[in-house]
């Protein structure tokens, strides 16, 4: 059957809903690890930016430092270049010979630092991949180196200390001469393309400064850009986030508010998600299907509470109205035996009169007459003894409401079912119509242990039922009520069963759920089977039902005879 | 120096950071690579007939103007010239200010080390140009007397040579051919020792001077580039175009009167020295 207890019903709902700890990402890593990559891309960035703006930075220095180098380094090597002029250096001096050697000295001095500092451009690591320079290098060094020579050996020619004046003209002769040579005028004409290298020098430092700024700019570019991600990357989050938390919550909240708003207990959580609100909805719908659970028991609990304090309050007046009606019943039937006594003294004593004194006046003929003597004397031992099968009636009746409601019956006593079952039939005898045909099949019951005022009311129950089964089966000729009674060893076994309409199929599930009746309204509250069912169970017994549509229903009670062997307690709560 | 990777590096640094989009606004504007439309950057010695003077109409004409024309059109750059004294046209192939150098330039070994020559277009030898009153008719003449040359020219190295031998008291080098020839006839110096075409050529119209003498060098000219430059193989193939087309002796007959003579550089296809 479909009740359980509470905690019967819970336990089912837990293994259907159980209480899961959120498996996938939860809501909280999700935070946790978006935030974490939005910070970690702005740190990641700012880093980067300033690495790589570091890194471009120094390189842009470094270039912009080798760039005003080698165009200091081509300046000093155009002016020194412009130095080389034999005919003012030497032929001015021809006639002093220490200004003379000291211009010689000069000379040497200048080639050397012009060859120097050609060698040193070659060198430069950054500038040996400036394969024009480098081109334009190797030919100056070596047009320059001819031209050098060849000044030299005019140099060495000379003699320092030249006295002879034709000596000084054949020199002053040569020195012109040289400067005005092929190789002279190429060595100037060499080094005056120097200019185009520091006009190129110069363009590098432009550009080498124009990096400088590209550096900075990118690393401020670079640090924006990452802080742009993770803002972005942040706001994406933050917009999930409150997808992700604010959509399933707003359901669940809707959910609540309509459960708290109209009651309906049938309403459900959607489970959106795996997360925490997965296990709120989850939890939410738990909760609901609880007070479901407990809204029904108790609105059972609180039907029965009412039938049985009804019950309860009806046997107390029944119980005093047949305490009441006991004792003027007790009067009455206590001296009819004196009654009869005393009329049948009256009589004999008429009687003797009569023989005694045959002769009577008229008067008392008369009187004797008029009385009708003779028929009172026949019909009174009549009267006397309806009347007392009348005080015996009420007598049983009263017995029987008494023995119904058992007041005095509060705890678990062993009793003899069959008078429950005859005293309640008593109770029923003007409910029973002359068409309804009681078969008692009484089997040998012993005393069974039971609430006998409550096993009275299943037996009430039953017994109800079934002559309304039999009053609505219009066109049974025989109706017939079976009482059939038998024990085991262990348990007492009272079967009710009629010839009525039978129960259909559909509803038989139903049939002791509690407000569950087929009777119109106002006739059936719906609660007997379910008390009847609440009482066996309460009993540690069953109930059990057999139908078939169209040949009748039975209703078989089994009780334990001895409930305390199976260990289980008997409970006096309802 | 900032070389093309760095700013690569940079650009794909920044590509992978944000994106093309990004790059492309970050990216400087500095990065240039080198287009087949850049213009061919010429130097030359304006004045130097028949290969390169301004006409009347002021427009730079002549034998290798008409050449180097043909030659750009066909590789499909524009022309920019440069005016240079004929000295200047080797720093400047080295310094790069200039791609190609052309001024009758006689291809010689000492050049040869530090350049790179197309195949050669012309044949010429030197010449001995004087005033028409001077009696002077051959080298020989010329001795105790000054001379003048083209400064760097084979001429000026033809007479450092041979200065000993023909004992000329002094060499005068100028720059350009009208103040030489001015010099010339104004008697400064006795005789100018030059290219022979060109020389012809001046002289036509100028009735005081004149070519005396045939100096024979053997010497070959073409365009002048910076060693290494691919650009030489480029204009050398179309050198062999004008040949095989008979563009080249067309422009030989315009400045020259006459077509060029068989078995000269001027019509066979040569290799590259």
């Amino acid at each position: 059957m479909s009740k359980f207890p509470p905690s019967v019903s819970l336990s089912k709902f837990l293994v259907k809903f159980p209480l899961m700890p959120p498996k996938t990402r939860s809501l909280r890593t999700q935070i946790y690890w978006g935030y974490g990559a939005s910070l970690g891309i702005a740190v990641v960035g700012t880093i980067i930016g300033l690495l790589l703006g570091d890194y471009y930075h120094s390189q842009a220095r470094e270039e912009l430092r080798t760039a005003h180098w080698e165009g200091k380094t081509l300046n000093s090597l155009l002016l020194k270049s412009r130095d080389f002029q034999p005919e003012r250096e030497f032929i001015p001096v021809l006639r002093h010979p220490n200004r003379l050697a000291e211009a010689i000295q000069n000379f040497d001095h200048r080639s050397q630092s012009l060859m120097g500092l050609i060698e040193t451009l070659q060198q430069h690591p950054e500038l040996q991949q400036e394969q024009r320079l480098q081109s334009f290098l190797l030919v100056y060094q070596n047009v320059a180196q001819t031209y050098i020579h060849h000044q030299q050996n005019i140099l060495k020619e000379i003699d320092l200390n030249l006295t002879d004046r034709s000596e000084v003209l054949a020199i002053e002769d040569t020195l012109t001469h040289f400067a005005d040579s092929s190789l002279a005028l190429r060595f100037f004409r060499y080094s005056e393309e120097i200019r185009v290298f520091i006009q190129n020098s110069q363009e590098h430092i432009e550009q080498a400064e124009l990096a400088l700024t590209e550096a900075n700019t990118l690393r401020t570019k670079v640090i924006l850009f990452s802080l742009f991600c993770s803002i972005l990357i942040a706001a994406l989050l933050a917009r999930y986030t409150s997808r992700a938390l604010v959509r399933p919550i707003q359901a669940v909240s809707d959910v609540a508010y309509q459960v708290a708003k109209t009651g309906d207990a049938e309403l459900r959580a959607p489970v959106m998600t795996e997360d925490e609100v997965g296990v709120l909805a989850r939890s939410l719908n738990q909760l609901i299907q609880w007070i479901q659970d407990y809204t029904q028991d108790l609105k059972e609990a609180q039907a029965q509470l009412i039938q049985t304090e009804k019950m309860s309050s009806l046997g107390q007046m029944v119980a005093g109205i047949a305490h009441e009606i006991n004792n003027p019943v007790n009067f009455i039937y206590g001296n009819l035996s004196h009654i009869e006594e005393y009329s049948d003294t009256l009589l004999g004593l008429i009687e003797l009169y009569q023989k005694e004194y045959p002769k009577v006046n008229n008067e008392l003929a008369e009187q004797i007459e008029d009385s009708d003597l003779e028929f009172m004397r026949e019909d009174l031992p009549a009267i006397l003894h309806s009347m007392r099968m009348g005080s015996e009636r009420i007598r049983q009746i009263v017995l029987s409401l008494r023995n119904f409601s058992r007041l005095d019956d509060s705890s678990q006593k062993a009793v003899d079912l069959h008078e429950g079952i005859d005293s309640t039939l008593i109770l029923l005898n003007n409910r029973i119509k002359k068409e309804i045909e009681i078969v008692k099949d009484y089997g040998e019951l012993p005393p069974v242990p039971c609430y006998p005022a409550q096993l009275n009311q299943v037996f009430m129950n039953l017994l109800s039922n079934a002559i309304d089964a039999l009053s609505d089966n219009k066109s049974n000729p025989q109706k017939q009520i079976k009482i059939h009674t038998e024990a085991s060893e262990d348990s007492a076994k009272i079967t009710i069963a009629d010839n009525g309409v039978g129960i259909p199929e559909t509803i038989r599930s139903k049939l002791f759920d509690p407000f569950f009746t087929t009777k119109p309204i106002g006739k059936g509250t719906g609660l007997g089977l379910a008390i009847s069912y609440k009482i066996m169970e309460k009993h540690d017994g069953k109930i059990q039902v057999d139908s078939t549509p169209g040949e009748g229903t039975a209703f078989t009670l089994i009780l334990p005879l001895h409930p305390n062997r199976s260990g289980k307690p008997v409970s006096g709560k309802a | 120096m900032l070389s093309k990777s760095n700013r690569f590096s940079r650009r794909f640094v920044l590509q992978l950071l944000g994106g093309t989009g990004l790059a492309i606004a970050f990216s400087s504007c500095r990065a240039q690579t080198p287009t087949t439309t850049a213009p061919l950057r010429i130097g030359l010695n304006v004045g130097n007939v028949p290969w390169e003077f301004e006409n009347e109409a002021g427009e730079l004409v002549g034998f290798e103007v008409d050449m180097i024309k043909h030659i750009a059109e066909q590789l499909n750059r524009p022309l920019e010239f440069l005016d240079l004294p004929f000295i200047d046209l080797f720093p400047s192939l080295l310094s790069q200010r200039i791609d190609i150098a052309m001024a009758s330039i006689t291809i010689t070994s000492e050049r040869l080390e530090n350049f790179d020559f197309a195949q050669p277009y012309y044949d010429s030898d030197q010449s001995l140009t004087v005033k028409v009153d001077s009696n002077i008719t051959r080298l020989e003449d010329l001795q105790g007397q000054e001379v003048g040359v083209e400064n760097g020219s084979t001429g000026d190295q033809w007479v450092e040579e041979h200065k000993e031998k023909y004992q000329f008291s002094r060499i005068r080098r100028y720059e350009g051919l009208p103040p030489a020839m001015a010099d010339l006839e104004a008697g400064i110096f006795a005789g100018y020792i030059s290219d022979i075409p060109g020389m012809l050529h001046y002289t036509q119209d100028k009735p005081l001077l004149q070519v005396v003498q045939r100096i024979p060098t053997g010497e070959q000219y073409s365009f002048m580039f910076a060693k290494g430059n691919p650009l030489r193989d480029e204009v050398n193939a179309e050198i062999t175009r004008l040949k095989e087309t008979g563009q080249l002796a067309e422009i030989h007959e315009r400045w020259f009167g006459t077509p060029p003579d068989e078995g000269t550089s001027t019509v066979d296809v040569l290799p590259v020295p």
